[in-house]
């Protein structure tokens, strides 16, 4: 019995090869059906991310069943291994066990410490079990997985700081406005990205009040689905007094917002602060606007930088959160070297038993002792005796030398 | 050693631990350093108001303002109270930082003055009087608070403006948040103030037969009261706002500092010492 795991993730593999070997939910569902009836796999989960696809398992020998997997996956996914097979790693034993931890912690991430593989993560496992793909060995290395997950994010900052754009957004207006109740959204233009920074927003408690775009068709759609109100491009400025934030990200070639009409703005909020988000490439406000007393504008390479400057500080944990790991894997080996030991140990004490029942009941006889104090003496006897290898097992298994051991106990006291 | 400086003793200590918990968890050593900070705070405003109660038994009178040592830990008491107290919701990790070590620093001071023992005129031994005293030293500490926070506003205002997002702009409080320890403090700390002038007054009337005394401190403490209430009154009515409230809370501050300071070294009426 040895974990395992295959798969390709971002580092090496193109996404073009990637998003083919992608599963869906139910995709998933079909395969973990199909896998189980493996021969030499007993028990299988699918991770399958937009960074990666993976698959972790348990083979009943020593060996990966990498033929089978791949074989399969040619013909479920309609393509050559050739395509895949690079860019493809696998590992084994405490090997795996560690690369799944370090999935689980984020640090496998394209983003480091990101949050969202831990809840991918336990879909998967939820999948996998709801199937019936996991016992009690997998399921086991899941928990803590997810465990590790959860416990390296509280006790370091690796998933501190916003790192993308739209999150980085909401980070610098929470910032300014403190936590977000309520504060007026303004977007200037339909980009995808200004749309997603919107969500965002509104997900941290903004509220969004005007869509301002040329197309109307276009930006009744958006407002509708933002719950907004669309606002024709030429009318925009006079609603800006009403808003705290405004998202810029039109297509025009010069700047529409400009230091003038910011600056009137200014005072008839009696200077109440506006954030304004510039992610049009060209961009759409002056930056001269930014001098403005209570005027914070924040263009794409600042939201950029912040977010590197974050990702730096997310880095700082990569040693702390790595060492957490080490420990958790070496937990879960010196967990499942007891759980192999537990055989070889039942046997031994059930030979020790048998000797001292035997040797006790003719000396018990002999010396006139009654049952109960013969089985008081043969207990206390047999927990002295064990203890000292019992524990020189168990410290054994936190170093990975509990097969010497185990081979020496056999082969002293022929337990095979 | 008496019980009252032991009591003040231990609570410099606490506020001094509280600074060092601060400390830690501002650095990133002790991340969660904040909350045995805020209990080694709380510890401290107890055992100073222990102190006071000892000081008043002892004496079997409240006034507890009769030398610069009981002056400066009635100081230290106050700003404790009015952000344990007053600023409850207003509270944040931050401001504990700064708040700690001045209130450690006040009390070492208090300490190390602690052997001068002074007598109070008959006079000063009277309700007005105390009230005066406790109302003006509230807005003492109010101040001080929106001083505190301005400062802060500033550093913060500063990365945002810069777009730098060092420790600060990680660890500060939104500029909201800020300004609102900025406004809230001053605007009850100008009203204290009104009240401590006009309850001065009466208690001059009763102690010296007239209203106004020509005196540095009364003047002092009087425009301070006016500089206060007009720059609460421009934050209501006008534009002014954030980096501007914040800049005249740092300014102002210098006044309260030479009044309560610097007026020590004037002749003047205040001088109430035997």
């Amino acid at each position: 019995m040895s974990f395992f795991v295959i798969g390709i993730n971002h580092k090496e593999c193109p996404v073009a090869i990637r998003e083919k070997l992608h599963f869906t939910n139910k995709q998933t569902e079909e395969a973990l059906a199909e896998i189980r009836h493996f021969p030499g796999v007993s028990e299988m989960v699918i991770l399958s991310t937009c960074n990666r696809v993976e698959f972790y398992g348990v083979s009943e020998n020593s060996e990966i069943p990498e033929d089978a997997v791949l074989t399969w996956l040619e013909g479920v996914k309609k393509t050559s291994s050739l395509e895949f097979l690079p860019f493809l790693y696998r590992w084994q034993g405490k090997y795996a066990v560690r690369h799944l931890f370090r999935v689980a912690v984020g640090l496998d991430s394209l983003v480091i410490g990101e949050n969202e593989i831990l809840g991918q993560l336990r879909e998967a496992f939820r999948l996998a079990n709801q199937l019936e793909t996991v016992h009690s060995l997998l399921y086991r290395l899941m928990e803590k997985a997810l465990k590790i997950g959860k416990d390296v994010r509280t006790q370091t900052k690796i998933n501190e700081g916003a790192v993308s754009i739209p999150s980085v957004a909401v980070e610098l207006a929470e910032k300014i406005f403190g936590r977000l109740a309520g504060e007026k959204v303004m977007v200037l233009g339909t980009g995808e990205m200004s749309q997603l920074t919107l969500k965002n927003l509104k997900e941290a408690g903004a509220c969004a009040l005007y869509v301002v775009s040329r197309s109307e068709e276009r930006g009744r759609l958006v407002a509708a689905e933002a719950e907004a109100e669309w606002v024709s491009l030429d009318g925009w400025y006079d609603y800006l007094a009403a808003v705290d934030i405004l998202i810029a990200s039109t297509a025009a070639p010069h700047p529409i917002v400009h230091f003038q009409q910011v600056g009137e703005v200014m005072k008839r909020r009696r200077h109440r602060p506006l954030f304004l988000i510039d992610i049009a490439v060209p961009r759409d406000i002056e930056p001269e606007v930014h001098s403005i007393d209570d005027v914070y504008l924040y263009n794409i390479d600042d939201l950029k930088s912040v977010a590197a400057a974050n990702l730096k500080l997310r880095r700082r944990e990569i040693e702390a959160a790595d060492k957490l790991v080490e420990e958790a894997v070496l937990n879960f080996q010196s967990w499942l070297e007891q759980l192999a030991a537990r055989p070889t140990l039942e046997r031994f004490e059930k030979h020790l038993n048998e000797i001292l029942e035997k040797e006790l009941s003719s000396f018990i006889r002999d010396a006139g002792i009654g049952e109960e104090k013969k089985n008081e003496i043969r207990d206390r006897l047999r927990s002295k005796l064990l203890h000292a290898p019992f524990e020189k097992i168990k410290e054994a298994s936190q170093n990975g030398g509990v097969t010497r051991y185990l081979e020496a106990l056999r082969s002293l006291f022929k337990l095979d | 050693m008496t019980v009252s400086f032991t009591l003040l003793l231990l609570s410099g200590a606490a506020y001094f631990l509280g600074f060092l918990f601060h400390g830690l968890a501002f650095s990133g050593w002790l991340e969660k350093g904040n909350r045995p900070a805020f209990i080694a705070l709380r510890i401290g405003f107890l055992l100073s108001t222990f102190y006071f109660t000892a000081q008043a038994m002892e004496q079997g009178f409240f006034l507890p303002v009769m030398n610069l040592s009981q002056a400066l830990a009635f100081f230290a008491w106050s700003l404790a109270f009015v952000y344990l107290v007053l600023l409850v919701k207003a509270q944040s990790d931050s401001f504990g930082l700064i708040l700690t070590p001045m209130l450690a620093g006040m009390i070492a001071a208090s300490l190390l003055s602690f052997h001068l023992k002074t007598k109070p005129l008959p006079l000063l031994v009277n309700p007005f009087f105390t009230i005066h005293i406790v109302s003006a030293f509230f807005a003492y500490a109010s101040f001080t608070i929106s001083f505190g926070a301005g400062i802060l506003y500033l550093i913060q205002h500063h990365e945002l403006k810069t777009r730098h997002a060092g420790t600060f702009y990680h660890k500060l409080p939104s500029l909201e948040e800020l300004e609102k320890l900025i406004y809230q403090p001053m605007s009850w700390g100008a009203c204290l103030l009104l009240a401590a002038v006009g309850i001065g007054f009466m208690w001059s009337k009763s102690a010296y037969g007239e209203y106004w005394i020509f005196d540095p401190k009364t003047i002092a403490t009087s425009v301070i009261a006016l500089l206060y209430v007009a720059i609460v009154y421009l934050r209501a009515m006008t534009s002014l706002r954030g980096k501007q409230v914040a800049l005249l809370s740092l300014a102002a501050f210098v006044l309260v500092l030479f009044n309560f300071v610097g007026t020590r070294f004037i002749q003047g009426s205040h001088n109430f010492l035997q």
